[in-house]
């Protein structure tokens, strides 16, 4: 992890993350420097969307790895599917991954809750990291960095 | 010649009786032949005419000359192209359609073709009752009808007096090569054929009748119907000669009126109030280029202003003519397949309809505002570039008169292409609705439409051709690398050129290059529906036409009267035409007057009708006695 860039700072204000020591797909290189991430809560049970708005927060900034959300499917990399999939958001999950542009992957995270559907069982396209246990938020940062090769 | 033509439309009104197809070829039959007349008389300089005397000193028959040829040619590519989509068309209504189809145009080959006051009057009611009677066939379009037969009947009676004026002053009913100065017959007839052609104060009825006629009648009526009321007008200048007061006024009538038309198309909702609102601009366009040339004759004849003024309004009728039949066939084609009265119903008719209809509405569309390469371009710039040439007047009130009209219809233009894009964008392309298109036979509804396309972009790439057969060969010229022939110029000595026939080349040949990137792009290019957070957009949640004009309704609320109304817990929005609610007014007013008058008259009282006899009857022995 690199220091924060800013002149005049010497100390590291971010904090260290814990990191994900698990074999993932790995996407392009080109995706590097810049993912956009485009998050759909198809009903976890609201712990990760807490980690979500803790990614973008100072203590982890994923923005100074160049990753970034987008704001409409059409324009992301990388689809994150939090939770497991209630009855009626399997339409709009699978109208979302037809709005995502190639080349796309997925990244499906549940919540170890039994509700719903497994996101796995829907036959989503190009998935290339599933958990099925709740992830920190550090632990999503190493994610996204593993799957880009950024080994920081 | 002349014989034949209108025997074939009387034999084709009879046959109507037995079979429709052999009504309709008839008429077609007889419309190619009028065509060929006309072309006889404009082009080769054959006059062909039929006259006998009727009466002592009266004279009646049909004689064609050069101003009669000309606009037979034009009203005959109509009359053909209607005839045509009919065969088609007419097969979802009743036999007497045919009838009617084939009256109206016997009607009007009369008045194009009279000699005499007589033979005109008679073609103008043929036209109008047999028109009246085709609207009719729509299913409960009575009042609309009764609303087009008022106003037809007013300008009979304004043409009678026109008559009785011109008698009064020559001592003949004769039309062709007459001569006179008489001010009743030049402001009676004047109104006659401005209440016709839909001049603003008179246009309301156009678009009722216009909009809820069957679509061949409405193109009849919107194109060659009007375009008697250009003959007319051309007529009436032939006879009185340019004059200069009524030239101003039909600059100012003809400006205001084409901005009123196309500002009231700009907001119209209708499928066919649109290009309804569409012809009052039109029209508007062609009574100012008229007016204009004759406030340019009046100032000086060695300007040559007042020939192209002239000429202007010649090619702003045939384009008027041809494009919006067009667009009336190629609506009325959607209307009929889809059942549908509004813009936002017909969306996508490329996919649910065909491709043919879609091209021809955006063919006609993109003409009417004025789109290079098509004939709509050179008559528009015909027309600014007459206006431009009103710096020569020398009176300050020419000048004012004819700048504020070229304001009026400039902005007139702006509103037009805005009107047409949005016909365009939201029945031609536009997103699909899955709408299925009910099946019925097309062939020869294509075959018209694909006749006036092919029309409308050859007339533009032969234009220099067509002004030197209408005998303007100072307007045809050759310069900047054009070779001579190719280059149209607005005077003499050159003032303003233009090519359509190189934009017609220019413009094909660089249309490749974008359709080229757009057929490449379309094979990496992943099409979905809009993005609505997962969801299917609802048809409510579609970006309207409504929405489209919303912006110049609520800018221009003053003018359009926009109001926002709710029914049934749904608000809309409404707009309404000023002249509308006046003759709403004029008949509220007549019907309480003829209420309180019959309740006075006929009030069931015996003695009062025993009083009413006995007064009739000592009056007539007082007069007659």
């Amino acid at each position: 992890m690199k220091s924060w860039a800013l002149y005049g700072i010497t100390r590291k204000l971010t904090e260290p993350f814990k990191k994900l020591e698990e074999n993932t797909g790995k996407m392009d290189k080109i995706f590097r420097r810049s993912l956009n991430i485009y998050p759909i809560d198809v009903g976890n049970n609201g712990d990760l969307n807490f980690e979500m708005a803790a990614l973008a927060a100072p203590q982890y900034n994923i923005h100074r790895f160049g990753i970034f959300f987008a704001d409409s499917p059409r324009h992301a990399d990388v689809l994150l599917v939090l939770g497991r999939c209630s009855e009626k958001m399997v339409g709009p999950l699978k109208e979302t991954v037809n709005q995502l542009p190639k080349p796309f992957n997925i990244i499906i995270v549940e919540d170890g809750t039994d509700f719903g559907i497994s996101a796995r069982d829907l036959s989503l396209p190009n998935v290339i990291a599933y958990y099925d246990k709740k992830l920190e938020a550090g632990e999503i940062l190493s994610v996204l960095l593993n799957i880009t090769g950024d080994k920081k | 010649m002349i014989y034949t033509i209108i025997g074939l439309y009387i034999l084709g009104s009879f046959t109507g009786f037995i079979g429709r197809k052999i009504s309709y070829s008839m008429a077609i039959i007889a419309s190619a032949f009028s065509f060929i007349a006309g072309f006889e008389a404009k082009f080769m300089g054959n006059t062909l005419s039929a006259v006998f005397s009727f009466l002592p000193n009266i004279t009646v028959g049909i004689n064609i000359d050069g101003l009669s040829g000309l606009f037979l040619m034009i009203a005959a590519i109509s009359w053909t192209a209607v005839s045509i989509f009919s065969l088609d068309f007419g097969n979802h209504y009743r036999k007497r359609m045919a009838v009617f189809l084939n009256l109206s145009m016997l009607g009007m080959f009369l008045i194009l073709t009279a000699y005499d006051a007589l033979t005109f009057l008679s073609g103008w009611e043929i036209m109008t009752i047999a028109s009246y009677f085709l609207i009719t066939e729509h299913e409960g379009a009575y009042k609309e009808a009764f609303q087009f037969l008022a106003f037809g009947e007013l300008s009979t009676i304004a043409l009678i007096l026109a008559f009785v004026g011109l008698n009064a002053s020559d001592g003949s009913f004769v039309l062709i090569k007459a001569d006179s100065n008489s001010v009743v017959f030049l402001v009676f007839a004047s109104l006659a054929f401005i209440i016709k052609m839909g001049i603003v104060p008179f246009h309301t009825w156009l678009k009722e009748a216009h909009s809820k006629a069957p679509s061949n009648a409405s193109a009849l009526l919107s194109a060659p119907v009007t375009l008697m009321g250009v003959y007319g007008l051309a007529r009436v200048i032939n006879i009185t000669g340019y004059t200069h007061v009524w030239g101003l006024l039909a600059i100012i009538l003809g400006s205001v009126s084409a901005f009123w038309g196309a500002m009231e198309a700009a907001a119209a909702k209708g499928l066919k109030v649109l290009p309804a609102y569409s012809t009052v601009e039109n029209n508007g366009m062609i009574l100012a280029a008229l007016g204009l040339s004759a406030v340019a004759y009046s100032f000086s004849t060695k300007s040559t202003l007042y020939e192209f003024a002239f000429l202007t309004a010649v090619v702003l009728s045939i384009t008027h003519t041809i494009a919006k039949t067009l667009l009336f066939l190629s609506i009325g084609q959607a209307k009929e397949q889809l059942h549908a009265e509004n813009i936002d119903n017909v969306r996508g008719i490329h996919k649910s309809v065909g491709k043919i209809p879609a091209l021809g509405i955006l063919i006609s569309g993109l003409s009417f505002s004025a789109f290079p390469a098509l004939l709509g371009y050179v008559a528009e710039w015909m027309l600014l570039e007459s206006i431009f040439q009103s710096y020569q007047f020398s009176s300050i009130l020419d000048r004012v008169v004819s700048l504020t009209g070229g304001v009026l219809l400039s902005l007139a233009m702006g509103f037009a292409s805005f009107s047409m894009i949005k016909l365009i964008g939201y029945s031609a392309l536009g997103y699909h609705h899955e709408k299925k298109a009910e099946p019925m036979p097309t062939f020869f509804m294509n075959v018209a439409e694909l006749f006036l396309i092919a029309m409308i972009f050859g007339i533009s790439f032969f234009a220099s051709d067509l002004f030197l057969g209408l005998g303007y060969s100072k307007f045809v010229i050759g310069a900047l690398g054009i070779p001579q022939g190719w280059l149209l110029a607005s005077a003499e000595p050159v003032f303003g050129v233009i090519s359509p026939a190189f934009f017609v080349l220019v413009i094909t040949a660089l249309s490749v290059v974008p359709f080229l990137i757009y057929f490449r792009s379309k094979l990496t290019t992943k099409k979905v529906a809009s993005w609505n957070g997962g969801l299917a957009l609802k048809e409510e949640e579609y970006f309207t036409a409504n929405a489209f004009s919303f912006t110049i309704e609520h800018i221009l609320r003053f003018v359009y009267m926009t109001k926002e109304r709710t029914n049934k817990n749904r608000s809309y929005v409404a707009i309404s035409d000023v002249f509308e609610s006046f003759y709403k007014q004029i008949v509220t007013f007549i019907k309480k007057i003829s209420y309180s008058v019959s309740r006075f008259v006929m009030n069931g009282k015996v003695y009062f009708y025993i009083l009413y006899i006995l007064i009739m009857f000592i009056l007539i022995f007082v007069v007659f006695g």
